[in-house]
Formats: structure tokens, sequence, C-alpha cells
């Protein structure tokens, strides 16, 4: 998984506050945002993996369908 | 970091990003709303990251029985993605799932919930069930998340959840982090005056003065004349608890604000107190005049101090901010409102004191009004 999939897309408002940082300060919270946004990811996967284990097999079709897409 | 209303953000923000308020300290020159626009913005940003997830485990709750929901809720999903993922169910489903979940569980999600975007879930939430989620909260002294949830819950859930908490520190803590002040006005409202002033007591006894005057300055102004009023009413012991937590947080700006709207009992009641004569207290508010800009509001204010504060304000000034008194001698004018002020105080001064802080005043109409003193 390339670190684009972990960025964050701002609002204009948030994201001209961002761009206002100093280069370090806007640094080091872009990485607090990716690093938040890979830890809901990873919880994602891992609830998926075990939902699906949990859902009774008549359904576990439709369950993978649901997530993709 | 001052100001409380940005502390408060930075908690916030910190819990968004699932990490700690001293993580985040190099933002701590950021303003209140500058922060606030951030985790909002991370908020969104992170919610629609993953919605298509998010709404995945919504439907399939809704294709399963809600014992089976209930178990992935609690065993598989956890507090955090079960809260981003009730944002995105039906209303009535979220609740009727809800009633299948233990409390313990339920307080954790709140933790997670986005209230504005679980809104209608909350509205339509067991009034009984929110109080008891309320009394788990405050045990865990969660107070950031109960403030976020004041923002949107419905009256008579409001005033139960308000009725539940006996601590008028409890109050204080959670309205810190209430972001509509129209719903702080309401539960102030709903306070009684024996609760109110539990609130003060509490603000004295905990060191707390900085979230009353942060509170004071985001409600209306009937409900902070009531609150200010009542507590510049208050016994003696409490009163110079507060002056002494304004000089060392500086919350001079606050004050002189609000005591601009409030009677001039209340004012000179509170100048009264004898913290004002403490040299660093008056070295805390001459330092807060200049740098904030508060040469109005101490030109206002300074007549209802009276002569006797007026002369100690003169006498530091003039042993330890002389640059003060140059600068407040540019704005002075023989007709201002605090002239009669200063000269009476003036009257008060040992002459060497008088001639210092004439000469640190300059060729001003403040310098003819203190070497002139009123007589008697």
């Amino acid at each position: 998984m390339s670190e684009d999939d972990n960025r964050l897309v701002l609002n204009s408002r948030a994201r001209a506050i961002l761009d206002g940082l100093p280069p370090d300060d806007r640094e080091r919270l872009e990485r607090l945002m990716e690093q938040a946004a890979a830890g809901q990811r990873r919880m994602l996967e891992t609830a998926l993996e075990d939902a699906v284990r949990m859902v009774p097999s008549p359904l576990r079709r439709r369950v993978q369908k649901l997530f993709l897409g | 970091m001052n100001d409380p209303a940005a502390r408060a953000e930075l908690e916030k923000l910190a819990r968004i990003l699932d990490t700690d308020t001293a993580s985040l300290a190099f933002l701590d020159y950021l303003e209140a709303g500058q922060l606030r626009t951030l985790r909002e913005g991370i908020t969104d940003a992170l919610f629609e990251k993953f919605r298509p997830s998010f709404s995945g485990f919504a439907r399939l709750s809704s294709l399963l029985p809600l014992t089976i929901s209930a178990k992935i809720s609690e065993r598989v999903l956890g507090p955090m993605l079960s809260g981003r993922i009730a944002g995105e169910m039906p209303p009535d489903r979220a609740i009727e799932l809800s009633s299948r979940l233990s409390d313990t569980f339920l307080a954790d999600t709140c933790l997670e919930l986005d209230p504005e975007r679980a809104k209608p879930i909350i509205a339509g939430f067991p009034v009984a069930r929110s109080v008891a989620i309320t009394r788990l909260l405050l045990a865990r002294g969660e107070y950031i998340t109960m403030g976020r949830f004041v923002d949107v819950l419905p009256d008579e859930t409001l005033f139960a959840a308000t009725d539940a908490i006996d601590s008028g520190a409890d109050l204080l803590k959670i309205s810190f982090f209430v972001e509509d002040s129209q719903r702080l006005d309401a539960v102030i409202a709903h306070l009684d005056t024996e609760r109110r002033r539990a609130v003060i007591d509490a603000a004295a006894a905990e060191d707390l003065w900085p979230e009353v005057i942060a509170t004071l300055r985001r409600i209306g102004p009937e409900a902070r004349h009531a609150l200010a009023e009542l507590a510049l009413a208050q016994r003696a012991e409490i009163l110079d608890s507060l002056i002494r937590a304004a000089a060392e947080h500086d919350l001079w700006p606050s004050l002189l604000t609000i005591g601009r709207e409030l009677p001039d009992a209340s004012v000179e009641r509170l100048a009264d107190q004898p913290a004002f004569d403490d040299a660093r207290v008056v070295r805390s508010v001459i330092d807060s005049v200049v740098a904030n800009d508060l040469w109005d509001a101490l030109q206002t204010q300074l007549p209802l101090m009276g002569p006797t504060r007026c002369a100690r304000l003169l006498e530091v000034a003039a042993t330890e901010r002389r640059a003060f008194l140059a600068e407040f001698g540019q704005r002075v004018t023989a007709e201002d409102a605090c002239a009669d002020t200063l000269r009476a105080g003036s009257a008060h001064l040992a002459a060497p004191v008088r001639a210092e802080a004439a000469a640190a005043s300059g060729r001003t109409t403040l310098a003819g009004l203190i070497a002139e003193p009123a007589a008697g």
C-alpha cells in the first residue's frame, strides 16, 4: 500500500490553515494525519475479515459484495 | 498556552488523531478557531476516506439479526468503528441495535462518535439510557466527550443528564468543551442558584477560574450577568482566588471586558479586595494592559477601582513599570472620567513616589494630574 492511500483530503478552510503552517509543523501534522488514517484502515481491514467469519455462511457472499461495491 | 479554548481544541484534535496532547504542543501558537477548523476538517476527511467501508458495515448490520449485529459490534468492530458506522445507519436501526449493547460499550462508543453526524440517533435515544451513560462517562472523567454531546442532546435529555451530575467542578469542566454557546445558556438557565454557586465554589477550590472565565466569555449576556454577578457577590476568599488566578493566567483581558457589562457595585467589590495591594497582582494588570491594548478598559474602570487602588497602581508603575506610565500619559486627558481618580489617587502617594510617577509620565496631562493631587 502506498503512502498516498493514507493521505487525507481536507476541506478548503482546513487546508488553508495547514498550508499556512511553517513547513516543519505542517509536515509533522500531515504525518500524524496519515498515521491516524493508517490506523483506521488497519482496524477496518481486520474487522471485515473477522465480521465475515461471524456471519452465517449463506450470507457471506452477499456480505463480501457489500464491501466490494 | 494561556487560552483555555485553544487548549480544549488541542485536546479534541489529539483525540481525533489518536495521539496525546503533548504530541500536538508544536501547534500551541494557533488560535482556538484555527484549531477547531483543522479538527473539523480532519474529522470529516477521516470519515470520508473510509465512508464506503462504514456504509458497507451499516448495510451489513441491516442484513443480520440484531443479536449477531450486536456481537459483531462488541467483539469485532469495537467502539471506534462502531461509532463511525453508527453515523451511516438509519437512526431507528442504530437505536434498536444499541438496546442490545452494554452501557459500557456504548460509553466507549460515545468517545468515538461524531455527535454532529449522529444527531438523528441522539435525538431519538432513550433518556434513561443517556443518563446511565452520562454517569459512566463522568466516572471516567470524559469531559471532552460530554461537552461535545451537550451541543446536540435534546433539552429533555440534556437537563436529565445535567441533574445526574452533582459536582459543580464536573459541570464546569464539561462546559469548557461545549461548542454551542446557546446550549450552555440553556444549561445555565436550568441550574438553580444553589447549583450555580456550587460551580463558583468549585472554581475557587480547584483553581478552575480560567474555565469559568472562558465560559463566561462565550455565553449570552443574560447568563453572563447572572453568573458574573453571583461570582462577584461571593465571600472574600473566593474573590481573592479569582484575582490571583487572573494574575497567574492573565485573565485580565476577559475580566476587564466582562467587567464593563456589570453593575458598578460588583466591580467595586472586586477592586476592594486586599489582593489588589499585592505588587505581583498590580504588575500583572499593568503588563496585561500593555500587552493586550486594554487602555480604554483601564480608563473606564479606574474610577470604579477608587483612589486607593489607583495609588497602588501608580506606585508600582513608578518603581517597576515606568514605560507603562509614559504610554498611559499619552492617552489620558483632563476630561477623561479617570482624571479625578488619578488626581485623588496621587494624593495617597508619598512625595518621592509621586515625583517619580510624574517624571515617568513625561510632559503629559497625566504628569500634571499626578504632580498636583487633589487636596485632602
